[in-house]
């Protein structure tokens, strides 16, 4: 592999800690859905930033008829629409001599004899020196035989030859349960190196997510008070306005927990509880994420009807208008007992966090589009200030808004100016946008760019996706064994069931209101 | 409302208010009324926030320079928020020999309003330049870095007391060699008190950042994986530039001789719009040529590497499209033509960027010192 930080003296302290390297990113898929919107739009404001390597290039590979010309004509339709930045026609213009297209059928050796053709024309155009990323922009069903055929085509070289590289890279869902995630990891595996692997949840590329280790370890005021001790519970929201859309297809046999729990929100969990890493490093870091799944404590038949809740959305309004209830949106089982909605309450069996509940809910047709991570304090002793017992003071909320807006605030109790003594809780916010001025890099932005520069730390390694799917298995497993059709309801538009706010409730607690 | 009396600055996100003319000994006490003052006239109820990242003092000698300045401030403060000082060395205040001035910048929230700067300007008459490090040390807001912006075109240790009392006050010292009136005289002024400063100040020149397209695109076209031997074979690189650019390029050439181990022996005029310098790497020659446009703007325009041999003819250049790109000239290139985006930031694009790095850079005080070791052999 070249190390550019070490064998060029031109590029030493050229950004030092991501070195995007010169490669041919192949997108498998390359004419759906995800490449218009999200890919293909990160490639090309990385590249109008300056961000992208010298030489690098896209080749996107599917069974939709095109040709370059077709491509550069859908890459910019899709840029024009979904990027953050507006389509500079001059820069286009050059720039789009970098897409090209492949035609093929997924299961065809005859394609990847030419996709490795093709691949190495535009190695010897851009001066590519071999190096690919192959991006699996595919549904779940094809990678293996993408793989196979990559391995089969001689087109996946080895690590540590120190020569080109090959990286995979690979959306969620990895499988629908720990059974079937373990049989894609062992076929991604069979043929490419863990190393080359990339696991990705876009999640993880979002800033406030990196901010939460910065926040965490860069700051002296909040690890000591990140345990039991201090903290009375977490509450981790993923709250979506939209209904089930067009993916009813998939959504109607994943559901919310697998949609959203098991990748997105658990990942976001391990990083809030993990203990500091000595050093930041892919695999420490992973590592670290890793001993806080390890520490799941297991839901079990006994405790199940206190730790879980599930609801599916009925008809209701949003935004004023009438909406249907799942049951009643296309492409969805009328007697579907598919989840839209989620809520947990789990704890993580581990010195640091013995007690401290953390609440999870997550859902679609919410009122508004909110992913929040609150730590909520303890409160201060019944003394002084906090004596009402009537009127307790609110405790200290420190609220990490992951979207829409991303950024971070601090809720602490005020006297309000007067001669009297009146206690006040002020929000104090922080907000990316606002403060630093810069529109912050879309998080596939981010994840394409680190697969280039070798660095692992945001994506999923093999045991993290096992260890999340098996503590999933077990309520999917509560749930495949009762035999009720019946699951609760909440209204369109609401912040979920009664049943979630028992969940919480009957611990004296409630759920944010965000 | 607040909105009669808010003029829209430069960028609308960024809000600011006219400049209120105040005693030096009140700054503290008039800015604290314009908050409030602020709070009220927007509506109340809204709780004003204040985000702040820096000190940014900026000296310049006159109101010209101040009044561009002025319009870059907005830009800056949108990304770093900031307590501004302007301070005027050569100007010409309306009573006594200083004179200061308040406003804030504010943006607007979804639920109220966050102030992202307050600015401070003080005009000192010329015979009052030397007080401005007092008035700035007493407005510096604690427990936050200092940064020195040094905007004036003369070189910063020309400026004698009044620089090194403010560059006292900074954890970081930024200025601009780009239209240097003796780029020469001045790189070896600069690069002279830098060498001589002990402390872990940060002293960068903007001309740097500027041209770090440049340095990413020669560093990735002549990797040795896709270019090998380029970098050790490199014999002739001929550079053209526009005007004012020479300092820039001056860097540039002292970048590539730090990194590749080159050895200045020689550096003359041929000249009014033409140097040469000649470096050893141990094994062979390198000559350096470059041209001053006699048109355009301060930029690097072409740049071309010749690493040539008996057997075989190498060559790159790279060529400046437009304010947006730059191209590989194929004609004369080994390797594909390509362009590449280069957008040509803007100074306050420059300024704002570089006041969230507080680290020495050890590439670039490599470079200056190479720089000056290139005007030592230097013959005007």
């Amino acid at each position: 592999m070249l190390n550019t930080r070490t064998d060029n003296p031109l590029t030493a302290g050229i950004n030092i800690t991501h070195t995007p390297q010169p490669c041919t990113l192949v997108i498998f898929g390359g004419g759906g859905d995800l490449t218009r919107r999200k890919l293909l739009p990160a490639v090309y404001n990385q590249a109008l930033e300056g961000e992208l390597p010298a030489n690098f290039a896209v080749l996107g590979f599917a069974i939709e008829k095109m040709d370059d010309s077709k491509y550069r004509e859908f890459a910019r339709k899709g840029i024009e629409q979904f990027s953050r930045n507006p389509l500079d026609k001059a820069f286009w213009a050059d720039f789009e001599k970098r897409f090209h297209y492949l035609q093929g059928s997924f299961d065809d050796p005859e394609a990847y004899v030419e996709l490795k053709r093709r691949l190495e024309e535009i190695d010897s155009n851009f001066g590519i020196p071999g190096n690919r990323v192959f991006y699996l922009a595919i549904p779940p069903a094809l990678i293996e035989t993408c793989v196979c055929q990559l391995k089969a085509a001689g087109l996946v070289r080895p690590v540590g030859d120190h020569g080109a590289f090959s990286r995979i890279i690979v959306e969620k869902p990895i499988g629908r349960d720990l059974e079937s995630a373990r049989k894609v990891n062992a076929t991604l595996c069979n043929n490419f190196d863990e190393q080359q692997i990339y696991r990705i949840d876009h999640y993880l590329g979002k800033e406030t997510v990196q901010n939460i280790l910065a926040m965490r370890f860069a700051n002296a005021i909040f690890e000591p008070l990140w345990n039991s001790k201090y903290i009375d519970h977490i509450q981790i929201t993923v709250a979506e306005e939209e209904g089930v859309g067009t993916r009813a297809g998939y959504y109607d046999t994943a559901g919310a927990l697998r949609d959203m729990i098991q990748n997105h929100i658990l990942q976001l969990l391990s990083l809030i509880a993990m203990e500091p890493p000595w050093i930041m490093d892919a695999d420490v870091i992973r590592d670290h994420r890793q001993n806080v799944l390890n520490c799941l404590r297991p839901v079990t038949s006994e405790n199940f009807d206190r730790h879980v809740v599930r609801a599916q959305y009925g008809p209701g309004f949003h935004h004023g208008e009438d909406v249907p209830g799942y049951r009643r949106e296309a492409g969805v089982s009328q007697d579907s007992v598919t989840e839209t909605y989620v809520a947990l309450k789990l704890f993580i069996d581990n010195w640091r966090w013995s007690g401290v509940p953390f609440y999870i809910r997550t859902g679609k047709r919410m009122p508004k589009r909110a992913s929040e991570i609150a730590i909520q304090f303890k409160s201060v002793p019944p003394i002084l200030f906090n004596a009402n017992h009537d009127h307790p003071l609110e405790p200290n909320v420190l609220a990490l808004s992951i979207q829409p807006n991303e950024g971070l605030s601090l809720r602490i109790a005020t006297k309000l100016p007067g001669a009297k003594l009146r206690i006040f809780p002020v929000k104090m916010d922080f907000r990316y946008g606002s403060t630093f001025g810069e529109q912050s890099p879309e998080a596939y932005e981010r994840l394409l760019l680190d697969v280039m520069a070798g660095d692992a730390t945001l994506f999923m390694r093999r045991d993290a996706v096992e260890s999340s799917w098996a503590w999933v298995d077990n309520i999917l497993n509560i749930w495949a064994s009762s035999r009720t059709r019946w699951i609760p309801e909440y209204s369109a538009g609401t912040w979920g069931p009664l049943e979630a706010d028992r969940l919480i409730e009957s611990d004296n607690r409630k759920w944010r209101l965000l | 409302m607040a909105a009669a009396m808010i003029q829209q600055a430069n960028i609308p996100k960024i809000i600011t208010q006219p400049l209120k003319r105040v005693h030096i000994a009140d700054i503290e006490t008039e800015l604290g009324m314009l908050w409030g003052q602020f709070d009220r006239e927007s509506g109340g109820g809204h709780t004003v926030m204040r985000a702040c990242m820096s000190n940014l003092i900026i000296y310049c000698d006159t109101a010209e320079e101040a009044a561009v300045v002025s319009q870059e401030i907005p830009t800056i403060v949108d990304v770093h928020p900031a307590r501004v000082l302007l301070l005027i060395g050569d100007g010409h205040p309306s009573d006594g020999s200083l004179e200061a001035l308040i406003s804030i910048y504010y943006a607007p929230l979804e639920d109220g309003w966050q102030v992202c700067a307050e600015r401070i300007d003080v005009v000192a008459s010329p015979a009052a330049t030397e007080r401005l490090p007092s008035v700035a040390r007493s407005q510096l807001m604690g427990d936050l870095p200092t940064t020195l912006w040094w905007a004036s075109r003369r070189p910063p240790p020309e400026a004698g007391e009044v620089f090194f009392q403010l560059a006292e006050l900074a954890n970081q010292i930024i200025y601009d060699n780009m239209g240097w009136i003796n780029p020469i005289k001045g790189v070896s002024a600069m690069t002279r008190w830098v060498a001589a400063q002990q402390n872990e100040q940060v002293v960068y020149n903007l001309a740097w950042r500027r041209f770090a397209v440049w340095r990413k695109l020669l560093g990735q076209m002549l990797d040795p994986q896709i270019t090998p031997n380029a970098l050790e074979s490199l014999r002739v690189i001929e550079i053209s530039h526009g005007p004012h650019a020479l300092p820039m390029t001056w860097l540039l050439v002292g970048w590539l001789a730090s990194q590749l181990n080159w050895q200045p022996v020689d550096g003359k005029r041929l000249s009014n719009s033409e140097l040469i310098w000649k470096f050893h790497n141990n094994q062979h020659e390198i000559k350096i040529t470059a041209k001053r446009l006699p048109q355009g703007e301060p930029l690097l325009y072409r740049l071309l590497l010749d690493w040539s041999h008996a057997t075989s003819e190498n060559r790159l250049c790279f060529e400046r499209l437009d304010n947006d790109r730059i191209g590989i000239v194929e004609a004369l290139s080994t390797i594909p033509a390509h362009v590449f985006a280069a957008q040509i930031p803007e100074r306050a694009t420059l300024v704002s960027a570089q006041l969230a790095h507080r680290n020495r850079d050890k590439i670039f005080e490599n470079a200056l010192k190479s720089a000056n070791a290139m005007a030592a052999v230097f013959q005007p």
